[in-house]
């Protein structure tokens, strides 16, 4: 501890703070243009000079000098003063000062400044630059003639987003803020450089001459698609979102966004939104009607299948997008007052890895990690994840940790990807085989005896079969089927088993649809043969694809399990439900997404419930998903676009956007954070949370509870994981359940695993499943890209802009066998269908494997894929 | 005793002074000032505040650049602006309405346009049969 003095206040701060952090924590303020908490002390701009007594003579830079003991500063004295107002004299020299038309007026640093050190003529005089100003790059725009210089942006983009898109380009005078000749940008569009320039240097587009700062209103709610969980901040003028920012003093994301986050959210007033209930009438159509018909059909609609067939032949499935309190009433609705188990959610496939696979060997469905131990882990591992791509937010702090920490990482990937480039160790496997790669680990480890064993045999079970069972990995057998080598192997296990803060982190979801259940047994396994699971800042992230992947497992929209993991068939836990709810649950578990859509095309299931899904575009098999969605006597989805599914309905209900309503998402971390209204809703929709209410009093059950705050205690009652949610104290921060603490502390398997039955469940895979067909040589990878999330962020013509559909992605050694070049169209086809697409040349694509995103409707990748989660094969013709 | 009423007196004449010489001017020795209104029109002061104008420049260009300084400073809030971007990424203002009815005409917006767009004119015939009548929009203030 340092102990100084600021302006005549004690403070007391950690060895190695700056001057600048020291002032920070004394209150007192110093202004900064090139500071930023987030980044590495820069020292270009010199706003920030102090007078420290022990080095006088000369004043110091506050941000980048480090404070020592007995200090004493002033930071305001007249020579201080005097030093700033010259630096801002200088700055303006250059500066055009176009503030009426520039949209950083009003919150400008440099506007700022110049008002508090009263600034009313400049001494220097010169003519300005005029520069041109780049109106040519999507989503941003790039001023230099605003720009002080002050290199945040530039830094951002490498030190968090790991870009590196822009820089200084030239020397003294003449120098810029540019990307690389002189280029329009092409980078991640995260938006992180435009949310730290102090300056109008770098503005949104989006938000270009629309609003000035002081007119919005600002609410904080959670983005709405990936389970990073970001903290957004609306920009609200009227009725419509005029901008989103970060704020860097709140959330998990402290400020950080992605494309997504930033700029996805012009859907929300897409002309294309349905702003009234529709249903299909005699001749097939579907025409607008008004809510109280709409919902007295779909009422009688469920009743009369309901009546001729019985519950069970009723489903329901719901996306993992609708709040907790959404998602709890859904599945109330269908187990109240439908009486049918036949619930569930995101395909049935995303969620198997955390359910199947971390309950069956841990015991919880859920991630015992925060982004705070990824930020600060000293191993990262990622397993089967671009999660720079699908939860860009985590890859910054990967980034971070790596760059700034000296964070080993190490990266398992089928085809190179972006953390590559900062990898410790790069194993780039063959096409799905992972798990051969993690059981060729666990057997290095374990003949190597690197494993922790105190934990295992202390705390776990099935070690011997597993140790049997993985006998077989040994170095040449694993390199002949992933083709990594033995030196690779060898090294990542020593890394893994150091007994430091590891993580391990791996992505799910629709897009990425393999045998998720092993992939999270298998890592599982790693996880306590190396014992950091139940290890503080260790752990595994099984990140979930949707902004409530996790919640919407908690709330139970699965076929087997009630709100908070208990077990239908569990007479008790059924009972608490029964008595709370006033009605009978079936006690035997319902049918799965796949199931029932199966079940639709025998005859099983008559009737369906879909809210927020889409299966046409997203599920696998879609000429499968069509023909079950007309076998069915009754079709009910609620959405906010008639998606290609709401065109096949009997009735179509029209939803509320995360923007118009409140409720609460529980991220990947298990943090339970709350959504803010800030837009009055569309007229003509309701939110889901209101629809399941009326729905269900036409069904004559009635809901008792009808705002999300009525819901949310509701479900404290019933659920122990949420009782200590409640809105009073959810905050800012959230809370994380089954943490004590408001989640400072991570104990959901307790020290050493102490509080979980945890078990070895040996996994292997069918290796001969990989081996492509003679007529479809080429392995087809489907995935999810940078600027989309599902199927609703392509409704956001800004991230259509800058990531576009339509192609498909091969290896240059693939095109040049095929003959083919960029851009050219070609028919892609497996044994269940066709689609036309022009081709990407992209060198990071591993040969043997094309790759095609599957949120597109106007690209149909799942016309070409099966349900039953083994590869998918293709072939590819000129078009 | 006398002499205190008449200092009163006068003290009293002085401070009417002025009135008075009104008075004379007004009857006796002038005509009289009330106006025969709306036969007879008022000349106001020049710098009387009435109806604001949104000027053009010698191009005819709109001064305005639509940077919404009048409408922040406005204690009534009568002035709404939508902004928007022209073809020449210039900054417009799409919409730009003034709600006579509710201004106080305190000249703030005038003091606080950068640029010099907005003026205030000696317009004080400002009645209307409805109150739409009373919204200005951009066309009715950039009149000529
Ligand atoms: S950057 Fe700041 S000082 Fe410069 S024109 Fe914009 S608002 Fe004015
Ligand atoms: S938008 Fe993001 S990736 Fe692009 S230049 Fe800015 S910080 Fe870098
Ligand atoms: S563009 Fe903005 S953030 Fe980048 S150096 Fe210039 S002023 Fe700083
Ligand atoms: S999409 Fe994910 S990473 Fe991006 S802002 Fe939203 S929550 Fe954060
Ligand atoms: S202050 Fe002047 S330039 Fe700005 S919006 Fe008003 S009239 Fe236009
Ligand atoms: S903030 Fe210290 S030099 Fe810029």
């Amino acid at each position: 501890m340092l102990s100084l003095t600021i302006d005549e206040r004690e403070v007391d701060v950690k060895e190695g703070a700056t001057i600048l952090e020291a002032a920070e924590a004394a209150g007192v303020y110093v202004p900064t243009f090139c500071y930023h908490k987030r980044l590495m002390p820069f020292g270009a701009c010199r706003m920030c000079v102090v007078e420290v007594e022990q080095m006088k003579g000369r004043l110091v830079p506050s941000c980048s000098t480090p404070a020592t003991n007995g200090m004493v500063i002033h930071t305001n004295t007249a020579e201080v003063r005097k030093a700033r107002k010259t630096l801002l004299e200088l700055l303006l020299v250059h500066h055009p000062l176009d503030c009426p038309v520039c949209d950083k007026g009003g919150e400008c640093k440099l506007q700022d400044l110049v008002y508090e050190y009263e600034l009313t003529e400049n001494r220097f005089q010169d003519s300005k630059f005029g520069y041109p100003v780049d109106y040519y790059s999507p989503l941003i725009e790039r001023n230099t003639n605003r720009c002080v210089l002050c290199g945040m942006c530039a830094r951002v983009c490498d030190e968090v987003v790991g870009v590196a898109a822009i820089s200084f380009v030239d020397r003294g005078f003449k120098t810029v803020i540019g990307t690389n000749f002189e280029r329009v940008l092409n980078c991640e569009f995260c938006g992180e450089c435009v949310n730290i320039c102090p300056v109008g240097a770098l503005t949104d587009k989006l938000f270009k001459y629309k609003a000035r700062s002081w007119e919005l209103k600002k609410v904080n709610t959670i983005c709405s698609y990936c389970s990073t969980g970001c903290t957004l901040t609306l920009g609200i003028k009227g009725n419509s979102i005029y901008r989103i920012i970060g704020d860097d003093t709140i959330g998990v994301n402290k400020g950080s966004l992605c494309a997504k986050g930033r700029f996805g959210y012009q859907y929300i007033t897409s002309p294309e939104r349905m702003n009234s209930p529709l249903i299909k009438n005699e001749a097939g159509e579907l025409v607008r009607v008004t809510w109280e018909e709409a919902l007295e059909r779909a009422a009688k609609g469920f009743t009369e299948v309901k009546e001729k067939r019985g519950a069970e032949h009723i489903g329901g499935i719901c996306s993992d997008r609708l709040t907790n309190e959404e998602v709890y009433l859904f599945q109330k609705f269908m187990r109240a007052a439908l009486g049918t188990n036949n619930i569930d959610h995101a395909g049935g496939f995303s969620y198997s890895g955390l359910l199947k696979g971390f309950k069956s060997s841990l015991g919880y469905a859920a991630n015992d990690i925060t982004l705070n131990d990824v930020r600060c882990a000293d191993v990262i591992f990622v397993v089967r994840s671009n999660l720079s791509e699908t939860h860009p937010v985590i890859g910054y702090q990967v980034n971070m940790a790596v760059k700034r920490d000296e964070s080993q990482l190490i990266v398992a990937s089928d085809k190179t990807i972006k953390l590559n480039k900062l990898a410790a160790v790069s194993l780039t496997h063959k096409p799905g085989t992972e798990i051969v790669l993690l059981n060729g680990l666990i057997q290095a480890i374990i003949s190597e005896n690197l494993y922790d064993k105190e934990l295992v045999s202390s705390s776990t079970e099935g070690f011997e079969q597993l140790k049997a069972k993985t006998a077989r990995y040994g170095f040449d057998y694993v390199e002949k089927i992933t083709g990594i080598k033995e030196d690779k192997i060898r090294e990542t296990a020593r890394l893994l088993s150091q007994n430091k803060k590891v993580c391990i982190l791996v992505s799910a979801g629709l897009g990425i649809i393999s045998d998720d259940e092993k992939l999270a047994q298998a890592v599982a396994n790693l996880a306590m043969l190396t014992g950091m699971v139940g290890r503080k800042g260790s752990g595994i992230g099984f990140l979930g694809e949707k902004c409530n992947s996790q919640g919407t497992l908690d709330m139970g929209a699965l076929p087997h399990l009630l709100p908070g993991f208990e077990e239908v068939s569990d007479e008790k836990a059924r009972n608490a439900f029964e008595e709370a709810w006033k009605t009978s649950i079936p006690s035997q578990p319902g049918q799965s997404a796949l199931e029932m859509f199966e079940g639709a095309e025998k005859g099983s299931i008559n009737a369906l419930y879909l809210v927020g899904e889409n299966p046409v575009v997203s599920y696998p098999d879609t000429a499968q998903t069509i023909k079950a969605l007309e076998s069915l006597d009754f079709l009910v989805v609620q959405d906010l676009f008639l998606t290609p599914t709401a065109k096949c309905a009997d009735v179509v209900l029209p939803a509320a956007s995360f923007a118009e309503k409140s409720g609460t998402y529980t991220n990947f971390e298990r943090r339970v954070q709350k959504l803010n209204c800030g837009l009055n809703k569309l007229e003509g929709v309701k939110t889901d949370l209101e629809i399941f209410g009326e729905l269900s009093l036409k069904m004559g059950y009635e809901m008792n509870t009808s705002t999300p705050d009525e819901v949310m205690k509701e479900i404290g009652t019933l659920v122990p994981l949420y009782t200590e949610v409640n809105y009073s104290r959810l905050g800012e921060e959230g809370i994380v359940w089954g943490s004590p603490n408001g989640g400072k502390e991570t104990t959901l398997y307790g020290e050493k695993l102490s509080k979980v039955k945890a078990r070895f469940i040996p996994v292997e895979v069918d290796e001969a499943m990989l081996e492509p067909d003679k007529d479809y040589p080429l392995l087809l990878l489907v995935g999810s890209v940078l600027f989309h999330s599902g199927s609703l962020s392509t409704k956001s013509p800004e991230l259509d802009q800058v990531g576009p559909g339509g192609w498909v992605a091969m290896s240059m050694e693939d095109a040049r066998d095929y003959q083919l070049t960029d851009g050219q169209p070609v028919f892609v086809r497996s044994k269940r269908g066709e689609i036309a697409l022009k081709v990407k040349i992209n060198k990071k694509q591993t040969k043997g494997t094309v790759f095609i995103p599957y949120h597109f409707e106007s690209q149909p990748v799942n016309t070409l894929t099966s349900k039953d989660l083994r590869p998918t094969f293709v072939e590819i013709r000129k078009g | 005793m006398i002499g205190s009423i008449i200092k009163h007196i006068w003290a009293l004449l002085c401070g009417l002074r002025e009135t008075l010489w009104y008075f004379l001017k007004t009857t006796i020795l002038g005509k009289p000032i009330t106006l025969m209104y709306p036969e007879e029109k008022w000349t106001p002061y020049p710098r009387f505040h009435g109806l604001h104008k949104l000027l053009r420049d010698d191009n005819g260009k709109e001064k305005c650049v639509a940077c919404c300084l009048c409408a922040a400073v406005c204690p009534a809030q009568c002035i709404t602006i939508e902004t928007a971007e022209n073809e020449n990424n210039e900054k417009y203002a799409s919409s730009y309405q003034i709600d006579i009815s509710r201004c106080i005409f305190c000249g703030y917006c005038v003091e606080a346009c950068p640029v010099g767009a907005l003026l205030m004119t000696g317009e004080y015939e400002l009645a209307e049969y409805t109150r739409e009548g009373m919204l200005y929009n951009k066309e009715r203030l950039l009149r000529e």
